[in-house]
């Protein structure tokens, strides 16, 4: 909300001089941000009000030059004009040689179109106070020939643009910012509603009625005759201007102008085209309206209008209606003020998309005391300066009863754990217009029209403080002092990233939006995949079932972006539908709802689980090595997995599996007993195609909840410290023999005596038949309680080629 | 035999060791000096012609001026060694900035955490020093958790499907969640005050991508529920936090807000610590002039939600916070614009490493 600081200003009467810095301070420490400070049509230098004597036209140019003889009070100067909206006689105001207006322009004498120009005769929008640029600006009202122009048109004046919280309707207008200064600044407020002017009396012509619980308050006065030539006065035209709003027509501006000073919105109806009693109802179905904006809308049961004995000739406290506008021309009129229900105003507000300033103001509340008094005011001025006569006010009013809060003033020390005196708070309270009664500490606060965000305890807290000063609070530190439970699943997941970290690869975050083409990517979830009702962009409209197409899309990223080696990975949720989709509704507030909705709300929402996600591509560099030294290839993201996992003691078995979106080949799947801890492998060549990818790309896929599940108190270990003996034994298998059987059968032999058994050596190829392998194995074998005799080993060895060449159809080599 | 003569042996062993370089003529020379075939050995030899007053005495001496030489020699092998040690190790000297100047610039290969998640871990641990547990909640949530039971109304404007992402339909009763408050409703349904916990965690509103916003980000709440917890304690424990993360002068001041779920509710900024609010106008990077910086917001848990959450407001009071972290990491760290923080670009992570 823009306004100029003299005009609230006025309001606050204060004996000393009020800077425009405490001012500023002042509202940020009462909550209203001061977004912007700007100066209102910076002009220094000569600026005046001329009046245009001759007007010669230069018609030898492309496009009309005028040639003007301007009297600017002292003398006569001759100034070349391209504009032609105005005529002689007219006042302007006069740029003259040594001023500069805003942006910098500085006006000096020049010589052009053949004529020396000795000043410039303004538009509006060169002086930036309006985006008007249809022609200079022609100053309709009295004013001195030579006068300066800067004073009569508001210029150099500051303007604020104050943010008010949501809660604070009370605070959009002069009024209500005037009256939060002056607590603070210790002044004395001046209501713009106390104006004094002559009593209306009841409308004879117009009659109005409320039928709707969804507003409680309305006032009509009608004037007539009004001069539709009317000229709005400077000062409220350069106020409007300030704050940002349009000037339009003296009934309109006016309007606009008393919502500024007093937060209470009005309308302005052409009498002549309004039929019978005015009435407030709610909308018909199937009723439509075209409103100010030239849009038709259609209304629904919900919807508040004001209406005539035919028709809604207002969308109420949002846009007027077309039907009923205001014109050039037009003699009669009705000022309408209302009080409305705010939440009413704020759905058909927001459901027709119009955050007018009127419905701005309804939807956070105006005081429910002063409606009429606007009105009156309006029509007041209506008639100052458009000669409108006033014919009587008519109005319609639900009583509505001051609320008022039992308040224990020791509910303030409670809150904030500052010790204030009763007498000091009941002070702050009647600086805001609260008025207290009662004994001690139980007071009973009455709430004044214009708060209707104070309704507790808490909020009564929130205002002494407030006027106290927030900023003076002082920070105790509060240790809880209890026992401090681990988030045993946060520090693993933090754990365990750490661990792939130091594996080399970058941890990433991706946005869990995804495509219908995403989605092929996953083996799982594709039937319970979730779709949101208003996505950020309708070709990513789903939620991710996998982590690996935002990863594709991140790795194709780095790629393109000029890597050659890229390992990343996320760690994050999936979303899946679940099975029981009944969302509780209805559940009552202000109580703890009992046991069994808790439960149903928390199993209604999406299945979400939390998975970690891998790829990897290029050459691994071991480190400190100058070059890459290996291309990944399909081990590599296998050996991460079971790294990760073993290194948490926890013994998983792995075995061939198909998974999408892995090569159905080269997948691994990790598992303990039948739960699976994680898949990794090649990432099949499909994919690789379908996200633009090249080469190889390798990755995985972990759940950490269920490696967590396994995990126990490791136990440790004991071993032997007599020597050990290496055998090395290779054999010649068919291809289809699956290594880590041939180690458990060879394990198997004597678990006493072989410590471990380890392939050291795969090879295919010349001197081996097509459909053959070699495997190498290095065998240890130790005793607990001896050193081993040449016999046992030699023992050992006979069985184990015995064995392998017996169980896999083997050779040895 | 004269005493001169075993000087002059002597003098000449030091002065033909002066020449030896290398072990071989090392070898050469001694024995030369002390071999079978030396001075020395010649006149030990000749001990036996000799008068007997004279064979004491230069028996003496041969094996004086022998140990003399010995220890020279002893010396010379010594010197000898040690530049032969010198030589060989010298020859094996490497450039030890190959290591670093085979990394790409300030890029190490070791791989990284996200930077949002490694701030989020270091400010678990802040509060875990003052006694604060980590909760963590689903990011697809209820309504009812989200808005209703937080004393967010019905018309509230940060409902509208141009601020939330909705599931499925707009009454679902479904959306992604929009803050991590969710969270603590969750918590004090569940558990018995005194309750101090944070629960930081990814958040999801409808705003495009830009410098400033992006649709999904990240928040951490605070929430304390005790006995006798007022404003004053919300200030301390902001303090305590505040200067953790941006070092001990940092100040912080309160101004007032808005929040349904708070009240009284307070913004919290801090003094720039940068330009320490000095307001140099808009030559701060950090604060842009203003002095000030606002992180987040606060206030004293709203009596109506610790209704519906089954606390008694009568007994207990209860303090709540929340910052969002992309702006936390980007104010403590200087990160230009949040498109670094979005784009999975290894070269924006890798700076960080494993912590920040």
């Amino acid at each position: 909300m823009k306004l100029p600081i003299n005009w609230f200003m006025q309001h606050v009467k204060s004996n000393r001089l009020i800077k425009q810095d405490e001012i500023i301070e002042s509202l940020t420490k009462l909550g209203f941000e001061v977004e912007t400070v700007e100066i209102y049509g910076q002009v220094t230098g000569p600026l005046v009000i001329g009046k245009v004597l001759k007007i010669e036209i230069l018609s030898e140019f492309k496009k009309p030059i005028r040639y003007c003889t301007v009297d600017v009070g002292n003398r006569k100067v001759g100034i070349v004009c391209g504009a032609s909206n105005f005529v002689e006689n007219d006042l302007v105001v006069v740029a003259l040689p040594g001023s500069v207006l805003p942006g910098e322009f500085k006006i000096s004498e020049r010589e052009t179109y053949g004529k020396k120009s000795q000043g410039m005769i303004c538009s509006a929008k060169e002086l930036r106070i309006s985006e008007d640029h249809s022609g200079i600006l022609v100053i309709k009202e009295k004013a001195k020939i030579g006068s300066d122009a800067k004073k009569l048109l508001g210029l150099n004046e500051t303007v604020l643009d104050i943010s008010v919280l949501p809660d604070r309707g009370y605070a959009m207008s002069v009024r209500g910012i005037a009256r939060e200064l002056s607590t603070i600044l210790n002044a004395k407020f001046i209501d713009p509603v106390d104006e004094k002017f002559p009593k209306i009396k009841k409308s004879k012509k117009t009659k109005v009625k409320i039928s709707t619980k969804n507003a409680s308050k309305i006032a009509l006065v009608r004037v007539e005759g009004y001069q539709s030539e009317s000229i709005t006065p400077l000062f409220i035209q350069n106020r409007l201007n300030q704050c940002g709003i349009r000037t339009i027509s003296l009934p309109v501006d006016l309007t606009n102008y008393f919502m500024l000073e007093m937060g209470q919105p009005l309308h302005a109806f052409d009498a002549d085209k309004v039929d019978g009693i005015i009435e407030i109802r709610q909308s018909r179905q199937n009723e439509t309206i075209e409103t100010l904006d030239h849009v038709v809308r259609k209304l629904n049961e919900k919807d508040l209008v004001i209406a005539d004995s035919k028709k809604a000739i207002s969308l109420a406290g949002v846009m007027g209606g077309l039907n009923s506008e205001v014109v050039d021309g037009t003699k009669n009129l009705i000022i309408e003020s209302a009080i409305f229900d705010q939440n009413s105003i704020g759905a058909t507000s927001r459901n027709h998309k119009i955050p007018s300033e009127a419905s701005k103001r309804f939807e956070r509340g105006t005081d429910y005391e002063i409606n009429h008094l606007v009105a009156m005011k309006t029509a007041f001025y209506l008639h100052k300066y458009g000669q409108a006569k006033i014919e009587g006010i008519a109005a319609s009013n639900r009583e509505i009863k001051k609320r008022k809060i039992n308040f224990d003033s020791r509910q303030f020390l409670r809150l904030t754990g500052i010790s204030l005196k009763e007498k000091e708070i009941i002070k702050i309270f009647s600086s805001l217009g609260l008025l207290c009664s009662g004994k001690g500490s139980k007071l009973t606060v009455k709430i004044p029209s214009w708060r209707h965000d104070l309704i507790n305890d808490a909020d009564l807290v929130e205002e002494i403080l407030r006027i106290w000063g927030y900023h003076k609070i002082k920070g105790v530190l509060k240790n809880s002092n209890k026992k401090v439970e681990k988030n045993v699943f946060f520090e693993f997941k933090n754990n365990i990233c750490n661990n792939i970290s130091s594996l080399g690869a970058n941890e990433v975050l991706n946005y869990p939006f995804c495509a219908q083409s995403d989605l092929e990517v996953s083996d799982r979830h594709q039937n319970s995949v979730i779709k949101l009702f208003n996505p950020i962009s309708e070709t990513e409209p789903y939620l991710r079932i996998s982590l690996f197409p935002g990863l594709f899309k991140a790795l194709e990223r780095n790629l393109s972006r000029g890597q050659d080696s890229v390992s990343i990975y996320e760690a994050g949720h999936i979303f899946v539908k679940s099975a029981n989709n009944e969302v509780p509704t209805n559940i009552a507030l202000l109580k703890k709802p009992d046991s069994k909705i808790i439960s149903n709300l928390k199993k209604s929402i999406p299945h979400q689980p939390y998975l970690i996600s891998g790829l990897i591509t290029g050459n691994i560099k071991r480190l400190g090595s100058l070059k890459n030294d290996d291309a990944i290839d399909w081990r590599y993201p296998i050996a991460l997995v079971d790294q990760v996992i073993s290194e948490r003691g926890v013994e998983v078995n792995i075995e061939n599996t198909e998974y999408k979106p892995f090569h159905p080949g080269r997948c691994a799947v990790f598992k303990v007993g039948n739960e699976v801890l994680g898949y990794a492998g090649e990432i099949h060549p499909k994919m690789i195609d379908q996200y633009g990818l090249k080469g190889k790309v390798f990755g995985y896929e972990i759940y950490p909840e269920m490696v967590l599940n396994q995990i126990s108190i490791k136990q440790a270990p004991v071993f032997s410290t007599f020597p050990v003996v290496k055998e090395d034994l290779a054999f010649i298998f068919d291809k289809s023999v699956i290594a880590k059987e041939v180690v458990f059968s060879i394990k198997a032999i004597d678990s006493d005596l072989i410590e471990s058994v380890n392939l050291f050596d795969v090879y295919e190829g010349s001197n081996l038949e097509k459909g053959q392998k070699s495997l190498a194995f290095s065998v240890r074998l130790r005793a607990q309680d001896r050193t081993l005799k040449t016999e046992e080993v030699q023992q050992v060895r006979a069985a184990i080629i015995s064995r392998v060449e017996k169980e896999f159809q083997a050779q040895l080599r | 035999m004269d005493q001169h003569k075993f000087d002059a042996i002597r003098n000449n062993a030091i002065n033909d060791l002066k020449s030896v370089k290398n072990l071989e003529d090392f070898k050469v020379l001694k024995n030369k000096l002390i071999g079978d075939q030396s001075e020395l050995a010649k006149i030990n030899r000749e001990i036996g012609t000799l008068e007997a007053s004279q064979k004491a005495v230069v028996g003496q001496l041969v094996s004086k001026t022998k140990n003399e030489i010995q220890e020279l020699l002893e010396t010379k092998f010594q010197e000898i060694n040690h530049a032969r040690e010198n030589e060989l190790l010298s020859s094996e000297t490497v450039d030890v900035t190959e290591v670093v100047a085979s990394k790409n610039k300030v890029i190490t290969d070791a791989g990284s955490r996200h930077p949002i998640n490694s701030i989020t871990h270091l400010i678990s641990e802040i509060f875990s020093r003052i006694g604060y547990e980590v909760a963590e909640g689903p990011e697809a949530e209820s309504t009812w958790f989200n808005f209703d039971s937080l004393n967010i109304s019905e018309n509230h404007p940060s409902r509208s499907p141009s601020d939330t992402f909705y599931i499925d339909d707009i009454d679902s009763g479904i959306v992604l969640r929009t803050q991590t408050s969710p969270v603590q409703m969750r918590v004090m349904l569940e558990k018995k005050p005194p309750i101090y916990i944070i629960s930081p965690g990814k958040v999801f509103r409808f705003d495009e991508l830009d410098s400033t916003h992006t649709p999904v980000f990240h928040q951490v709440e605070g929430l304390a529920i005790d006995k006798d917890l007022t404003m004053s304690d919300l200030k301390g424990t902001l303090d305590y936090f505040a200067t953790s993360l941006f070092g001990s002068d940092v100040e912080t001041r309160f101004r007032p807000s808005y929040f349904p779920f708070t009240e009284p509710s307070a913004e919290i900024d801090f003094k720039c610590f940068v330009c320490k609010g000095k307001k140099i106008v808009s030559s701060c990077k950090v604060c842009k002039g203003e002095g000030w910086i606002e992180w987040g917001g606060c206030g004293m848990v709203n009596p109506n939600v610790l209704l519906t959450a089954g606390i008694d407001p009568k007994k207990y009071t209860g303090f709540a916070f929340g910052m969002g972290i992309e702006r936390t990491l980007m104010l403590r760290h200087g990160v230009q614009t949040m498109h670094y923080l979005v784009e999975a670009d290894v070269r924006f992570n890798s700076r960080f490493g494993l912590s920040l």
